[in-house]
């Protein structure tokens, strides 16, 4: 779910290790254990918001953010051996960008949680701390906006395995 | 509301069914069973929907890192660390309570307060071998220095046994 927020491995993984080590640290905290899903989520949306706050402040300061942004997503080791599923995967990456972009944040953050992360309406209003009627709405908006989006769903079709 | 062939579920309504996972309401369902048109859009949208799940856990690069996190340390029972606590406590005093005693009452003879303590619970014949460790001549010399608690002279045991490299007994 990290990678899906990131779209850099490294990043993922470097976010991974903050969590796990965060809920270790923390888990004495927990007082529902049944929670612990959410819990989780919870504390990786955090740090992935942590992550973007960081990417967005560098990017003030570096000219180089356009150049490193989108080409190095994948590490060149994994370009060079796989080529072909190199492209395919940043093409779907980008076509789900563009899908995500005519969301708002909160519907984008939404969508991700119920449809690739797949989570209940429940569980995604405890890791954002809304109410599940606020959860819904968003989502019925974010979801009506995937079913009119006709060329994507069509892309999604096309790159069908 | 009641839906029938003519009246399709609205769009809106399907999309709530399948962001919410739960299902159609029993007269919806009807419906569904019925209407080919409804059944479609809303397969199509959950099928799409799928499509992106999937490609998307296809798309993800599998993570090249291990995470290993610190073991927690198994509790030791509270209880189980003050009994051997306790233990050792008892066990100290009374071999502290054994030494002093034996300190005021004198001991074996012959023997070194140290000793005592050591020789105490050993054999008799232990006892014989340590005290010739101790004084390093047997009983009959010690009967002879008319004592057995190292009141013996020294010049006297040299003139019984000459040290080593004492020349003239060679």
């Amino acid at each position: 779910m990290i990678f899906y927020r990131t779209r850099s491995r490294e990043d993922a993984e470097d976010i991974c290790q903050e969590v796990l080590l965060t809920a270790f640290r923390n888990i004495k905290k927990l007082r529902q254990p049944e929670r612990f899903e959410s819990w989780l989520f919870r504390i990786a949306v955090n740090r992935v918001k942590d992550y973007h706050r960081r990417q967005k402040f560098r990017s003030l300061f570096s000219v180089l953010h356009d150049s490193d942004s989108e080409d190095n997503t994948e590490p060149p080791a994994e370009r060079s051996t796989d080529t072909m599923d190199a492209i395919v995967r940043k093409e779907f990456w980008q076509n789900v960008q563009t899908m995500l972009g005519r969301l708002s944040k909160m519907e984008r953050e939404v969508f991700i949680l119920r449809f690739l992360d797949d989570l209940g309406i429940k569980e995604i209003a405890d890791i954002l701390k809304k109410s599940e009627s606020t959860i819904k709405t968003h989502l019925y908006r974010a979801l009506g906006k995937f079913k009119n989006d006709a060329a994507f769903r069509a892309f999604l079709k096309e790159a069908r395995p | 509301m009641t839906i029938d062939t003519v009246t399709h579920i609205p769009e809106d309504r399907i999309i709530q069914i399948v962001a919410d996972g739960r299902g159609a309401a029993p007269d919806e369902q009807v419906h569904l069973d019925r209407c080919g048109h409804c059944r479609n859009m809303m397969a199509e949208l959950a099928g799409d929907l799928s499509l992106l799940r999937q490609q998307a856990a296809r798309a993800a690069p599998d993570p090249e890192r291990r995470f290993v996190l610190p073991a927690a340390q198994p509790a030791t029972p509270r209880l189980r660390r003050w009994g051997w606590a306790a233990a050792g406590t008892a066990l100290s005093a009374v071999l502290l309570v054994m030494v002093i005693l034996a300190g005021r009452e004198g001991g074996l003879p012959g023997l070194s307060p140290q000793t005592q303590t050591t020789v105490q619970w050993e054999d008799p014949e232990l006892v014989k071998i340590n005290m010739l460790a101790e004084n390093a001549l047997p009983d009959v010399y010690l009967d002879l220095s008319e004592s057995l608690d190292g009141g013996y002279d020294e010049g006297f045991i040299d003139f019984l046994i000459p040290p080593l490299d004492d020349d003239s007994v060679s």
